[in-house]
């Protein structure tokens, strides 16, 4: 399980969560935060923070934003893996 | 960041006293600032890391996994850890004082709130401290006796009685696949716990339950291992809460009024609104007495326990000496800045994680908690007064006296209890080791002790 953060992210991107994860693992994705679901220690730090209350624990995330769980997950693993440069890790 | 092109680093000296999550995460914000030559973080165990070591549950490694994070600070060659030294007693804070430009204290909180009751002091009765040093391998734990056990009694409404009833539950051949130390993974093996009864003062929708830890012990129920309880009177009424959160806990709760029929090992079961009341039994606890506050009567029910924890809550006890004092539960501070008995600011001594803030806050909170106060050590550093040569001296040559535990040594205890869990072969990458002197002598193999 991991924490996910929905659409009431898009176009605002407080990042007060940044300043939270203890394990940094909260990408910027442009439009918005995620969170990267493997790296997510499930602290949930970041949650009570959020001034959008856009962000859920997997299994709570409300049914209209489901689609944010993948979203989430494809970014971040997209951006870590850019940070980390082509054939490391 | 902030800019530091006006204060030069050169010879500036920062001391942490903790090397626990709020102290590491410290370590890390002066590292970036780049404001100082000398980062020394201190601990009273051989061994760093704190409550990420003997706080958070054996069974979620996930969140240990933070380690990795706070070695990024502790383990820089630039900083130094000076573990199995107490400031206060070994060296004192004003001596420290002296031979720093700045103190950071990262002492945590973790002296068990007490219930006030006269049977608090019976054998059996233990804060949640204690419980969970035992647990967690603390050097200075003392051993708990489960296989007397058959009724035990868990007071709190947060994550930590979460934790405990889990550890109590759940089937112990899962916790040989946590880093817990082999004594006491054998002493879960032998309880004899039936009946485990979880006691909240609060209502349902008052909990401080995480809906993630809440879920934990659902799954305990879905495997077997447990039966929850929950009466279902308890929820009437009660409307959901406006988070997500909330809404989750009481799902679960919920799922929970209606029996399920097959046998099962233990019994959880969970009452709201409802206190303890007396504890009796000597030396040792044998029953409790328990008032429920949900109906028009108080009504009093008499339970056998012969084990009870309590999980109410933490405060700072000891500070480490003048010029601290305790307020509410923690060192008194503007925010960072300790304060002293006549609430003065005291130059140069700074406060971060639990003994600033209370105990409460999730792990990632000391990472912001630590940028606050580290920003407040900047911008007073270039008023306070330099370190002496002689009190930097006298302080190191204290150090060198001491035998404490170097970066070296701690590397040293975590080859040791990575061999050690090779040996468990459950699949944990690391058993802990339970006794300081054992901690001490794998610390630093030259001496023998």
């Amino acid at each position: 399980m991991a924490f996910v953060i929905t659409e009431s992210c898009v176009d605002v991107m407080d990042r007060a969560c940044v300043d939270q994860c203890p394990v940094d693992c909260i990408y910027d994705a442009g439009q918005m935060m995620v969170i990267h679901p493997d790296e997510c220690i499930n602290c949930g730090a970041c949650e009570p923070v959020c001034p959008q209350e856009a962000i859920f624990n997997e299994s709570l995330v409300p049914p209209t934003s489901t689609e944010y769980i993948a979203i989430n997950r494809n970014s971040a693993e997209r951006i870590a893996h850019q940070l980390s440069g082509p054939g490391e890790r | 960041m902030f800019a530091q092109h006006d204060i030069p680093s050169q010879g500036r000296r920062l001391a942490i006293v903790g090397a626990g999550p709020a102290g590491c995460y410290a370590a890390k914000e002066a590292l970036q600032a780049q404001a100082f030559e000398t980062i020394d973080v201190f601990d009273d165990l051989p061994v760093p890391y704190g409550l990420l070591r003997y706080g958070v549950a054996p069974d979620h490694p996930r969140t240990k996994r933070v380690a990795r994070v706070l070695e990024s600070g502790l383990g820089d060659p630039r900083v130094r850890f000076h573990g199995n030294v107490r400031i206060g007693e070994a060296v004192k804070l004003e001596n420290l004082r002296r031979a720093y430009d700045a103190v950071v204290l990262a002492t945590g909180a973790s002296l068990d709130r007490t219930l006030g009751l006269r049977g608090e002091t019976a054998t059996g009765v233990l804060g949640s401290t204690e419980f969970v040093r035992w647990y967690s391998g603390h050097p200075d734990s003392k051993s708990v006796d489960l296989a007397n056990v058959t009724d035990a009694v868990v007071v709190g409404g947060g994550n930590v009685a979460l934790d405990i009833v889990r550890l109590i539950c759940v089937d112990p051949h899962e916790l040989a696949r946590t880093d817990m130390p082999t004594e006491v993974l054998d002493q879960f093996a032998r309880s004899r716990v039936e009946r485990v009864s979880l006691l909240v003062r609060g209502r349902p929708d008052q909990t401080r339950f995480s809906y993630a830890e809440l879920a934990e012990l659902a799954e305990l129920a879905e495997r077997g291992d447990i039966e929850i309880v929950v009466d279902p009177s308890e929820l009437d009424g009660i409307a959901d809460p406006d988070d997500s959160q909330g809404r989750g806990v009481l799902e679960l709760l919920r799922q929970w009024t209606v029996r399920p029929s097959h046998p099962v090992r233990r019994t959880l079961r969970i009452s709201f609104q409802t206190q303890l009341n007396e504890i009796s039994g000597s030396p040792a606890v044998d029953e409790v007495t328990t008032i429920s506050t949900n109906t028009v009567d108080p009504t009093r029910t008499v339970h056998p326990a012969q084990l009870v924890v309590t999980a109410i809550g933490q405060v700072v006890g000891e500070v480490c000496g003048p010029p601290c004092n305790v307020n509410s539960g923690r060192i008194s501070n503007d925010g960072s800045r300790v304060r002293d008995e006549l609430d003065r600011p005291v130059p140069g001594l700074f406060v971060v994680g639990w003994a600033k803030r209370g105990a409460s806050g999730a792990l990632g909170t000391n990472k912001k908690c630590a940028a606050d106060t580290t920003r407040c050590v900047l911008q007073d550093l270039p008023t306070l007064p330099l370190p002496t040569p002689n009190a930097i001296r006298a302080v190191e040559t204290q150090l060198n006296t001491l035998g404490a535990v170097d970066w070296r040594g701690w590397k040293r205890i975590e080859s040791f209890e990575a061999e050690l869990a090779a040996v468990r072969g459950s699949g944990t990458k690391t058993v802990k080791v339970h006794n300081r002197q054992h901690l001490l002598a794998i610390s630093n193999p030259a001496q023998r002790l």
